[in-house]
């Protein structure tokens, strides 16, 4: 096969076709291109209150940018929805009365005072005083979007604070949610045409961007959560600066709940700050006076002496991942039945907190701590356990007691070997300020951190580095391309990455065919720019037709976008495994994946999906959201007018078909076995691997491709697929061009196989 | 039961641990820099991080009229010191100091050494020759250790980054110049547990009797060891090539 890159970029017909498709037929820009009766919001496109159609509402007689709070007050006051005019509930005018004690709503008058006059704003007030849920809505009774045809967006840097807070403004302002407010994440968006107020995620809003360099469709862009300091926040918020010049109209809040608001104020030119005392109560910290051996036992144990003897008041436990989290949850809750039983204790409830939890699991930590178990008996407890979400994204009353072990999993890149992961690291300073801060919500409370006083000191960092410091940018290059964006060494990022960082995401964008020798995006670049998905899915998932296999590749990349299919519960381990092995493909875990989905599909499995994943060990959750996200990408491949074909199964060549396609995206991420025969080594990096332990792997392959580098002492790759040699140098001949690697055992060993092609082929011409 | 040993608290704290999870109690000692003091109180306005700003933005703020108008006094009196004092342009510090008998004796050294006596030294404002004045002098560093046929270099060139430089990215030059590090940790232990050293752990193992067969297990050990470092040094192309081998 000739080079995959000239046939790309030699466009077909059809590629060129669709590289210049009517943007009206983009859904990112269908908003551009509505006429004036099918309007985004279904307010009508001005002064909706003149047009006669609409029936006057609380809003009909306010003035845009110069309203006051106590037009807002009366308006908010009904009896009519000032948005859609139904008359209001019970639930909304209690829920109401406790809007109005919050911190921010005595300082109404002063925000709308400073958000008329200037365009960009930053906003500081510590957690729970009431950012995320108010301040959109003052910004609305302001703004007045509807009127215009825009809408107000607020960005969160999490998928789940997205959805709980525009389910919990959705309720404060009376609507379902979906219509009025609504949110969009990542293969999901639960808006519709009367959508004023949209909680997204920061990387959904520079999504759209791509396509709306200017964000017309908004009339303010609050930025919340700004001290997280995702990497598409600071992409934003770049983007913000520049985006504000060009669109005089266009106001900008930035929010943010820590000490350093003062230099988003630096960094948007010196933009007025409006802050909110907080209605925190003070918070007795606590360390340990030794180390600790095992952070995890020592917090269980701490969580459980606070049951025993600290007065009422719920408790937040802070630890990395899912499955600390869920083990832990289940110790807490075996070892209380006992303290129950024994020592007649209070009842306790642990709720599990984490980025992946499905919505209505999260929704159950905002209950209120169990009752008593029978009356006068000791008072029931609250107990989360939970990731960095619970630190400033989300806020949950009634917490007493912080439990602080100081680490959270954090994002590092090593762009020397190019190697993301996520590693347990000790958390900064601020962040265990704002931990501790989790405990006076309701009335003085206490944190335990468990660690000591001096190593606070010591060995905590003061802030936890942004993410854009720690991320593999080759996706984050790619937007700022389709962005416009060319001069990256001088974008104005509050943080700018190292260079050798930007280099490594230039070099594989270039590799991947994304960008051309001059840096410039090219059609397949601009075609993986339209996909939700990193740069080596994208161009494997768009080259799968010409190796006749995209419908199953589409599935895989579902598959790989998704948490673990595969459950192996610590009870039940064999069991998991020998389940596992039903599905098994002697070529890897990708194909194994993919029997699993195809099971899955099949009638035995949908007659009663939730039994047969049980029996089968697999996550119901993880697969209902492969199967969505395959629909959304099959969606986005239509459009652009990618075949969705797949080789006859019975042919010798289906699987093989599969397995060369991966290459075509992952031909970096291949690594080779050594002569001693038990590691291995990443090409061209020359790091030493093990297979990870959960890798099926029926066939003793010299080759392999992986999906994954598990950073830990020692290192894995996981999700792996065996692969020949013939197709890295046939598929990817510019990443595997010989004169670029180091003299070596893999260089010998690719020479050998260059060496057999070339015969072969040339017995095959004399023949 | 290995639990039993864990027993070493009171009685009638002792039934409320289920068994599951060792009965030891988690000891805790108080911060020492007072219990609020990293948690702000609505009731101590003053202290509040909010209240803070709050003094920045609102002009009512008064109650810290006083620090600032310290703060300008301040100013105004170092500007007025500026005026009498010329200073270095290149290191801003004062040029007042006479010719001290230190750096003359240093020059009486120079010259010991039989150096030409037209060497600029003689000629010297001794505060050129001040450590403080010295580092802030530009220098001519060691190139970067990029390779310069990179395509993410050239990109950036093109762009006006100059990686000899020592200037990152960003509108001011003004990112880091390298990738942030971090230690990978795959165990539970608590932040600032430090385990013995390599050298000490060792000295607690036992003492292993050793027989024909195992000294020579272990020879063969040590020079693969020998053989493997031999590799890691030496496997660099150029130096191979050097040293003859290849
Ligand atoms: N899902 C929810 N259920 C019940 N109450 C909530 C929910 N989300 C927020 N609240 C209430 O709204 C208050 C303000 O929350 P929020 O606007 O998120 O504050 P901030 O963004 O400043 O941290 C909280 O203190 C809490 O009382
Ligand atoms: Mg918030
Ligand atoms: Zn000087």
């Amino acid at each position: 096969m000739a080079d995959r890159r000239s046939e790309l970029d030699l466009p077909k017909a059809k590629r060129a076709k669709l590289a210049e498709s009517d943007p009206a037929s983009n859904p990112y820009l269908a908003h551009m291109y509505e006429e004036d009766v099918g309007y985004g919001n279904g307010y009508g496109s001005r002064n909706g209150n003149k047009n006669g159609r609409f029936e006057q509402t609380g809003l009909s007689n306010f003035q845009r940018h110069a309203s006051t709070a106590a037009q807002a007050h009366t308006a908010e006051d009904g009896p009519g929805n000032p948005f859609n005019n139904v008359p209001l509930s019970n639930q909304y005018f209690n829920i109401l009365k406790t809007r109005r004690d919050l911190p921010v709503h005595k300082q109404r008058q002063e925000f709308l005072d400073m958000f008329q006059k200037s365009q960009i704003l930053v906003f500081v007030g510590e957690t729970g005083s009431g950012k995320t849920t108010q301040i959109p809505q003052f910004v609305l009774f302001d703004d007045l979007p509807h009127f215009n045809n825009k809408l107000v967006a607020c960005t969160q840097p999490r998928r789940v604070a997205a959805m709980s807070v525009a389910q919990r403004v959705a309720n404060e302002m009376d609507v379902k949610l979906g219509e009025e407010v609504g949110y969009s994440i990542r293969f999901e968006d639960v808006t519709g045409p009367k959508t004023v107020l949209k909680y997204m995620t920061d990387g959904m809003l520079l999504r759209e961007a791509m396509h709306d360099h200017n964000l017309t469709r908004y009339s303010c862009i609050i930025l919340d959560e700004a001290h997280e300091r995702t990497l598409a926040t600071d992409i934003l918020m770049g983007l913000l600066k520049e985006v504000a010049l060009r669109r005089p109209d266009l106001k900008i809040v930035i929010m943010s709940a820590t000490l350093d608001a003062q230099k988003f104020q630096r960094y948007f030119n010196d933009a007025p700050l409006l802050a909110v005392p907080g209605r925190t109560h003070p918070v007795e910290i606590f360390y340990t006076p030794e180390p600790e051996r095992d952070y995890v036992e020592a917090a269980l144990r701490t969580v459980l002496q606070i049951h025993a003897t600290e007065p009422e008041g719920d408790i937040l436990l802070f630890l990395t991942g899912e499955e600390e989290i869920e083990d832990a949850c289940r110790k807490i809750t075996l070892e209380a039945d006992e303290m129950i039983r024994e020592a007649d204790a209070g009842p306790l409830k642990v709720y599990p907190l984490y980025g992946t939890l499905p919505p209505h699991q999260q929704q159950k930590i905002f209950e209120p701590a169990p009752p008593p178990a029978r009356k006068g008996g000791r008072p029931g407890r609250k107990v989360i356990v939970g990731t960095n979400i619970a630190e400033t994204s989300l806020t949950i009353d009634g917490i007493v007691y912080v439990v602080d072990p100081g680490f959270s999993k954090q994002k590092v890149y090593n762009p020397r070997i190019r190697v993301e992961s996520l590693l347990v690291s000790p958390i900064s300073k601020a962040s265990a300020q704002q931990r501790a801060g989790r405990a006076g919500r309701t009335r003085p409370g206490k944190c335990f951190r468990l660690y000591t006083e001096a190593a606070f000191k010591k060995e905590l960092i003061e802030q936890t580095h942004p993410e854009i410091l720690r991320s593999n940018l080759a996706n984050t290059v790619l937007e700022l391309k389709k962005l416009g964006i060319d001069d990256l060494v001088h974008f104005d990022l509050m943080d700018p990455p190292a260079p050798e960082t930007l280099m490594r995401a230039l070099e594989e964008l270039n590799y991947l065919a994304c960008l051309d020798d001059d840096g410039d995006l090219t059609t397949l670049g601009k075609l993986a720019s339209e996909f939700p998905l990193d740069p080596a899915l994208a161009v494997m998932l768009i080259s799968s037709p010409e190796f006749y296999c995209s419908n199953e590749i589409l599935s895989l990349t579902a598959l790989l976008s998704v948490p673990q299919i595969f459950v192996r519960p610590a009870s039940a381990k064999k069991r998991a495994d020998e389940m596992k092995d039903l599905f098994a493909h002697p070529d890897g875990d990708h194909l194994t994946m993919l029997n699993v989905y195809h099971a899955f599909k099949s009638q035995a499995a949908t007659s009663d999906p939730k039994k047969w994943c049980h029996e089968h060990f697999l996550s119901l959750r993880a697969l209902q959201s492969a199967d969505n996200v395959r629909s959304q990408l099959k969606r986005i491949m239509e459009k652009s007018e990618l075949e969705l074909v797949s080789t006859d199964f019975n042919d010798k060549n289906y699987y093989t078909n599969i397995r060369r396609a991966l290459v075509a995206g992952f031909f970096m991420q291949v690594a080779k076995k050594d002569p001693t025969g038990k590691t291995y080594k990443t090409v061209k990096d020359d790091q030493s691997v093990l297979l990870h332990p959960s890798t099926v792997l029926g066939v003793d392959s010299d080759w392999v491709l992986y999906n994954e580098f598990v950073l830990t002492t020692k290192n894995y790759v996981r999700s792996v697929t065996s692969v020949k040699p013939e197709w890295l140098l046939d598929i990817a001949p510019t990443y595997y061009d010989l004169s670029t690697f180091k003299a070596g055992e893999i260089r010998s060993a690719l020479q050998k196989t260059m060496d057999k092609v070339k015969r072969k082929q040339a017995t095959k011409r004399t023949r | 039961m290995s639990d039993d040993d864990e027993y070493e608290i009171p009685l009638q704290d002792q039934r409320v641990f289920g068994s599951g999870i060792k009965r030891r109690r988690v000891k805790f000692v108080p911060s020492t820099s007072g219990a609020t003091s990293s948690v702000t109180s609505s009731t101590t306005p003053a202290n509040s991080i909010s209240d803070m700003y709050l003094r920045l933005v609102l002009p009512e703020g008064s109650e810290d009229d006083a620090s600032i108008g310290n703060a300008n006094f301040m100013v105004e009196h170092n500007k007025g010191e500026e005026i009498s004092v010329s200073t270095c342009e290149i290191c801003n510090l004062p040029l007042s100091s006479p010719p001290s008998a230190k750096s003359t004796t240093l020059r009486d050294g120079v010259a010991d050494t039989g150096l030409s006596t037209s060497v600029p030294v003689s000629t010297t404002n001794p505060h050129e020759a001040s450590f403080a004045h010295q580092v802030c002098l530009q220098h001519s560093h060691p190139p970067s250790h990029v390779d310069r046929n990179r395509k993410g270099l050239a990109y950036l060139s093109s762009y006006g980054w100059n990686p000899d430089s020592r200037f990152g990215l960003g509108a001011s030059g003004q990112g880091i110049q390298n990738p942030i590090k971090v230690k990978p940790k795959d165990d539970k232990m608590g932040i600032g547990v430090v385990l013995p050293p390599e050298s000490e752990r060792r000295k607690t193992e036992k003492p292993t009797r050793l027989d024909a067969g195992k000294i020579k297990k272990l020879d063969e050990k040590d020079r693969k060891r020998t053989e493997r470092l031999r590799q890691t040094f030496y496997q660099n192309e150029d130096v191979e090539r050097y040293l003859g081998g290849g």
